[in-house]
């Protein structure tokens, strides 16, 4: 069925195109570039049904405004449809989900539960090295910013391995009684983190910000993209853009599991990468 | 670059005062769709203009004084220190560029003929308020650049523009008359070499 | 009849020019302006419900027709002179001689709402938007409105979007 209507989808967009797009030799088929998800705006819209074929927004009094039968439509063409690791059967369920019409889901951009996650580049003493930064959208002044919530740093992680062996070392308890004169020698022979509580989480973030305004680290570029979505109660899914071509383009579901709600923290665990 | 136009209007003899003020008692609830159509039609022409802009000023047979001129004008779309971000099929990494200097590199090409067409399409994201209360856009839009060199090799690419668009309703007197406009700036631009 | 009419009009002229000449010679800092920018106006403003003085009136209004419609064949050969830049130049100043000069004000209007309320583009002058359409190779708007002065030379034009 999901397969039939996405066929029908794709056939119909190049006739809902107006008139004056041609193919051109030498260029691409402006019909993919329609059918492309350009932006994460267009994700959005189209996950929710808010936009015609043509990008051209519609709004609440719209008729076809978050139509079901368009959603359907839409949800079935936002699928990366290379990824044979999400299962027709999954790709159906999610979209019956997130459609239907007593608890129908839907994004929302001002609304917690979703991330991006950007794979940057930053120099540090004149080497390259990849950092992960993980931003959210939050209320500020008379709009809204997106602000840092994690940062994965390959070159911290080292320092926090701890020893969780019976034979770690340890700071004896009577050291208080010597003004804890046995630093010297803790300090030199093992790892700090060995000394740490065992609820202790390194923050990777503080890390990264103090070696940013000691400019031990400097930003060069952007490398890679892609965002975490837990606004669909039951379900995580990824998006990552798609420069390729052909009509599967642009932003599109690269990942998708259903999750439970007590899954969610372990998951984000991983996705940060700071478990 | 806003100062040049700002200059201009100076120079009306009648022109007795220039007052911006961002009227931040607008709020967004309050524009119907049919004003925000007009104002995404708003930033869309701006954003035609940059295309057209881009065009003359990369086409061989513009005069030099010509081109320099249509720059400064490309030159006022933009907000103080707008970037390009470029990136190629080959490598993904983004290479950063002023605008100005993007413009100057687009002169210089050292090509013998240089065609720039652009297609139809664009697409227009929803504006979202920021913190200050100017609205922010992103306008996509393709760009099919062919350059050929006097041995006839040519270069060919099509790229696509997400082009910030920035959106803030101001108030002016000019010629003792208060007008409400929506003033419409160019940002940062993020160039992506697409697959044909 | 009709010569007292016209003297009064002229008289009317003639306190209102110098009205605006004496203003002029006064400090026009922009901070002062907001308070009675109407005093700095060297010109005559024609409104659509001027009084009783029907012929000089009836002779302007057609003036402001006529000017309107030339103005518009030369923005619409402007914008279609596709890249003959000779012939866009000639016609720029050639509709440039219509107005007070080329720092006159263009507003634009792109949207109007069904209460009146209007939608402005950023302001430009005469000269920048001349320009604009022989750069960009498009004519987006009708004239809505001109204002002109004595010598029947536009002063103030709006716009408003096709």
């Amino acid at each position: 069925m999901i397969h039939r209507l996405f066929i029908t989808f794709l056939i119909l967009i190049p006739s809902l195109l107006p008139a004056q797009i041609t193919q051109e030799a030498t260029g691409i088929d402006e019909s993919e570039l329609y059918a492309s998800t350009k932006q994460v705006n267009q994700f959005f819209r189209r996950f929710n049904g808010e936009e015609d074929q043509k990008g051209n927004r519609y709004y609440e009094n719209d008729k076809s405004y978050r139509d079901v039968e368009l959603r359907k439509n839409y949800l079935t063409i936002l699928f990366n449809t290379e990824n044979n690791r999400i299962s027709k059967d999954l790709k159906k369920q999610f979209i019956n989900d997130v459609t239907s019409r007593q608890n129908p889901k839907y994004l929302n951009f001002h609304k917690e539960g979703w991330f991006a996650e950007v794979n940057a580049v930053f120099s540090r003493g004149g080497k390259d090295e990849n950092i992960l930064l993980f931003f959210k959208i939050q209320p500020q002044g008379q709009g809204y910013e997106w602000v840092l919530e994690k940062a994965s740093v390959e070159a911290y992680k080292s320092s926090f391995n701890k020893d969780s062996s019976s034979n770690k070392s340890f700071i004896h308890p009577m050291s208080h009684e010597l003004d804890f004169m046995n630093l010297n020698k803790a300090f030199r022979n093992s790892k700090g983190v060995d000394f740490t509580a065992r609820n202790f989480k390194p923050d990777y973030l503080s890390i990264f910000l103090y070696e940013l305004s000691n400019k031990k680290i400097s930003f060069k570029t952007v490398r890679d993209l892609k965002f975490h979505f837990f606004q669909c109660a039951g379900w995580y899914f990824q998006i990552s853009e798609y420069n390729r071509s052909g009509y599967n383009r642009g932003w599109l579901i690269s990942d998708l599991t259903p999750i439970k709600e007590e899954q969610i923290p372990a998951l984000k665990a991983l996705i940060y990468d700071q478990q | 670059m806003k100062s040049i136009i700002i200059k201009n209007l100076s120079k009306i003899s009648f022109v007795a005062s220039l007052l911006c003020v961002a009227a931040s008692a607008f709020a967004q609830d309050n524009i119907s769709p049919q004003r925000k159509q007009a104002i995404d039609s708003l930033a869309l022409e701006k954003v035609r203009d940059l295309s057209k802009y881009i065009s003359i000023i990369g086409d061989k047979e513009t005069a030099y004084s010509e081109a320099t001129r249509v720059m400064e004008r490309a030159g006022e779309l933009f907000a103080p220190d707008s970037e390009m971000g470029v990136s190629s099929l080959t490598t993904e990494e983004i290479t950063y560029y002023k605008v100005q200097e993007y413009f100057q590199r687009l002169m210089a090409l050292n090509y013998d003929k240089v065609k720039i067409d652009w297609y139809d399409i664009h697409y227009i994201s929803d504006l979202e308020k920021q913190p200050d209360g100017k609205y922010v856009g992103v306008v996509t839009v393709y760009q099919r650049f062919e350059g050929t060199s006097e041995d006839g090799l040519s270069y060919k690419d099509t790229t696509k523009k997400d082009i910030t668009i920035y959106v803030e309703k101001k108030k002016t007197q000019i010629a003792g008359r208060t007008i409400e406009f929506w003033d419409v700036m160019l940002g940062d631009i993020r160039v992506t070499e697409t697959s044909a | 009849m009709n010569r007292i009419k016209s003297f009064f009009n002229l008289a009317a002229m003639a306190l209102i020019l110098s009205a605006g000449l004496f203003a002029c010679k006064g400090s026009k800092k922009a901070a002062d302006a907001s308070k009675d920018s109407d005093q700095d106006k060297p010109v005559v403003v024609i409104k659509d419900d001027q009084p009783e003085i029907t012929e000089p009136v009836e002779r302007d209004t057609n003036t402001r027709e006529d000017a309107k419609m030339r103005l518009d064949n030369y923005f619409n050969s402007i914008a279609n002179a596709s890249g003959n830049a000779t012939a866009a130049n000639r016609n720029i100043n050639e509709a440039k001689a219509l107005f007070a000069s080329g720092d006159v004000p263009v507003f634009i209007v792109i949207h109007q709402s069904t209460d009146g309320t209007k939608d402005y583009d950023e302001p430009t002058t005469i000269k920048d938007y001349l320009n604009y359409l022989k750069d960009t190779g498009k004519n987006l708007n009708n004239i809505a409105a001109v204002k002109t002065n004595s010598s029947g030379k536009i002063t103030e034009l709006e716009l408003i979007r096709k």
